[in-house]
């Protein structure tokens, strides 16, 4: 936990994220969310998981946060749009709650003996290609097969919301 | 694949390949020829139906599938049974249904059938990935085919609504499988059964079970995370709310059971008095809530709240309150779980039964509006005898009266509650009832004695059916609930017995485990 980098890292993460939800402006929100998401890679880079970190960044910033744009420019929302700021006790209640919440998770990892002895040494392939496809497709292959079911439901929902005629 | 890895994925591939053919006949039929594709799906769905049926009579034990990530015994077969009846029933009422709603089939049917089998792959699976997917699967239909009925403000709401808190539940659900992944080191249900029995402690174990409870509360309409329910059912198209009440609802109880029983067997003082809370305030905020409605539509969703609460009764009496352990609560809450399948999915069908078309303001068509206020039922029983005597059984079972199935759910429930000593759930829930019977008799005060306000409703044969079976089954399961008692008491047998999920075949490719060393 004394890592310096992970402290930046994580440090920025959080304050990003927080950033993110805070901006009313939504294309300051987006690139606060950018920034969030490139530092959870290198967290995951220094968890020497570089296969993780390399799919993180092309999904989550690659993928989602670019579609995340394409809707906040295709919206063009002008700020009388974006409804009433809250007062400062909504956001009181609220931070009062999410660290509350924070503090309900994060106890019993840190009261817990066990996590704070050294980790077992790793495998020497552990987080390459090889080793995460192997678990995927050979340890975890019927979850990876349904996951491709979740997506078909998805696009069966987007063809639902899209379908420009409903019936014939 | 060996043999029990194609028994325990076959009746979900079955709704799989329907519903791609489905949605791909649509394409090819461009929108015509509803039948065909009713039949296409129907084919799929009796085919799943069949399979689990023979399951049960073959009674061959529990098959361990693909390493242990999937099982098929008597819970994923009985409740499968429910959820299959129930998808049967629902593509049957879509025939007319989703033509009137001006709804795409092609999609409808197959959004439906991918859900059935998101519930079945759920009811079987037996690790925490395995159920995460499923999870999300049978959501995501079933946000979609809320807000199915696209030019419906309500119906988009609601879907919004459901989908929103949907995704907070899974978070939930999501972070208290990953707190007790750490503790355990494993993600196999009979794995981490297997550690916390052998006295693997720690914090953290608290806060998994809490998040898990949290999200199946939210996945099962549970006080005090239920406030999404009501608008949910009440602004979704009434064919969906009726799956949605019986068929998540069974799917989610069924996951519920076989983690507590297999994963938390050994740890039930950490989920027993949440549980015991839950149960008691879902009862009472359910009945109090569906006492004060005049939409009955409304008042059959928080009714359906409060029969969560009973089934929620069942399962936190398998701790004693002096602590000890008892599997008898468990199938007692999948006996209700299935029962409640079919009284509850024909209530709402009878709400579509006696739907009429209503004009759109500023438009020259009209819209599909099924009967949601009291007063759309008041002197139905002059004009049409025959259903409103089928609602008032259905609503007598839903009251827990004999001689319906609902009276015999409900007498094992409590019977394991007393015995397990746990007589203030008891008493609360007898309580409860006879406030329920006030809401559920009077609707049928209004069918009976009343003078008819509304008589332009639109019946339909088909939709009269559904209400006629439910009826029927409700009747019949009431009067001869052995077979069915036996195959929930069959269902916990197994899942208590130490070894039945344990003799899992390890993968043909023994894969070193590398990403998943246990912590020290």
């Amino acid at each position: 936990m004394t890592d310096p980098v992970f402290l930046i890292t994580s440090l920025v993460a959080v304050g990003s994220a927080v950033a993110a939800v805070t901006r009313r402006n939504p294309v300051y929100a987006a690139v606060w969310l950018l920034i969030c998401f490139l530092s959870f890679a290198v967290i995951l880079l220094q968890m020497a998981a570089p296969f993780l970190a390399a799919i993180h960044v092309l999904v989550y910033t690659g993928a989602i946060l670019v579609l995340f744009v394409f809707v906040i420019m295709l919206l063009n929302l002008k700020d009388d749009e974006l409804g009433e700021e809250y007062g400062t006790g909504v956001w009181a209640a609220a931070s009062a709650l999410s660290l509350g919440l924070f503090g309900l998770m994060a106890w019993p990892i840190l009261a817990d003996p066990k996590l704070s002895a050294p980790l077992p040494e790793l495998p020497a392939d552990f987080g390459s290609v090889e080793a995460v496809g192997r678990v995927l497709f050979v340890e975890y292959g019927l979850p990876f097969e349904l996951v491709s079911l979740l997506i078909v439901v998805a696009m069966f929902g987007a063809m639902v919301l899209a379908k420009k005629r409903l019936w014939a | 694949m060996t043999t029990a890895d194609w028994t325990a994925i076959l009746p979900a591939l079955c709704l799989i390949t329907a519903a791609i053919a489905v949605v791909g006949a649509d394409l090819w039929l461009k929108g015509r020829q509803i039948m065909l594709l009713a039949i296409i799906s129907a084919i799929g769905a009796s085919g799943a139906l069949g399979l689990l049926i023979a399951h049960l009579r073959l009674d061959d034990g529990v098959h361990v599938a693909f390493g242990g990530a999937l099982v098929m015994d008597h819970l994923a077969a009985l409740l499968g049974v429910g959820v299959t009846v129930a998808t049967l029933l629902v593509l049957f009422m879509s025939t007319t249904d989703v033509r009137r709603r001006h709804i795409g089939f092609g999609e409808y049917f197959g959004t439906l059938l991918l859900g059935a089998a998101g519930m079945l792959l759920l009811l079987g699976s037996n690790d925490f990935i395995t159920m995460f997917v499923s999870v999300e699967i049978l959501s995501i239909s079933m946000y979609v085919l809320t807000g199915v009925t696209r030019r419906n403000p309500r119906s988009n709401e609601a879907a919004v609504k459901y989908l929103v808190s949907g995704a907070f539940a899974s978070a939930f659900l999501l972070m208290g499988m990953a707190y007790l992944y750490g503790v355990t080191g494993s993600i196999r249900l009979d794995q981490i059964g297997a550690a916390l029995s052998t006295g693997t402690t720690s914090p953290m174990l608290i806060v998994g079970f809490g998040l898990l409870l949290v999200g199946f509360a939210f996945k099962i309409g549970a006080a005090p995370f239920h406030m999404w329910l009501p608008d949910v059912y009440e602004g979704a198209p009434t064919s969906t709310t009726a799956f949605m009440a019986v068929a998540v609802k069974a799917a989610a109880f069924g996951a519920l059971v076989r983690i507590l029983m297999v994963a938390g067997v050994g740890r039930s003082d950490l989920w027993a008095w949440p549980l015991w809370g839950m149960a008691a305030g879902t009862m009472v905020i359910g009945n109090l809530m569906a006492a004060q409605q005049t939409s009955v539509k409304r008042m059959l969703a928080f009714s359906s709240i409060a029969h969560t609460g009973y089934g929620l009764v069942a399962l936190s009496t398998m701790r004693a309150p002096y602590g000890s352990f008892a599997s008898e609560g468990a199938s007692a809450a999948l006996f209700y779980v299935f029962a409640y399948t079919f009284m509850t999915l024909g209530a709402f069908a009878f709400l579509i039964y006696l739907g009429h078309e209503v004009p759109v303001a500023g438009r020259l068509e009209t819209e599909w509006q099924d009967a949601e206020h009291l007063d759309d039922f008041a002197g139905i029983a002059r004009r049409r005898p025959w259903a409103a005597l089928a609602m008032t059984i259905l609503l007598i079972s839903l009251g827990g009266f004999p001689p319906t199935v609902g009276f015999v759910g409900k007498f094992w429930l409590f019977k394991s509650a007393v015995d397990q000593g746990h007589y203030a759930l008891a008493i609360l829930g007898v309580i409860t009832s006879l406030v329920s019977l006030f809401y559920y008799l009077r609707v049928v005060v209004v069918m009976f004695m009343k003078d008819p306000i509304h008589t332009d409703e639109k019946t339909h044969w088909t939709i009269g059916a559904v209400v006629a079976f439910a009826t029927v089954a409700t009747l019949a399961i009431g009067i001869w609930p052995d077979a069915f008692l036996d195959a929930a008491r069959k269902a916990t047998d197994e899942l208590s017995a130490p070894k039945a999920v344990a003799t899992a075949p390890a993968p043909t490719d023994a894969a070193p485990q590398v990403a998943l060393t246990p912590l020290p």
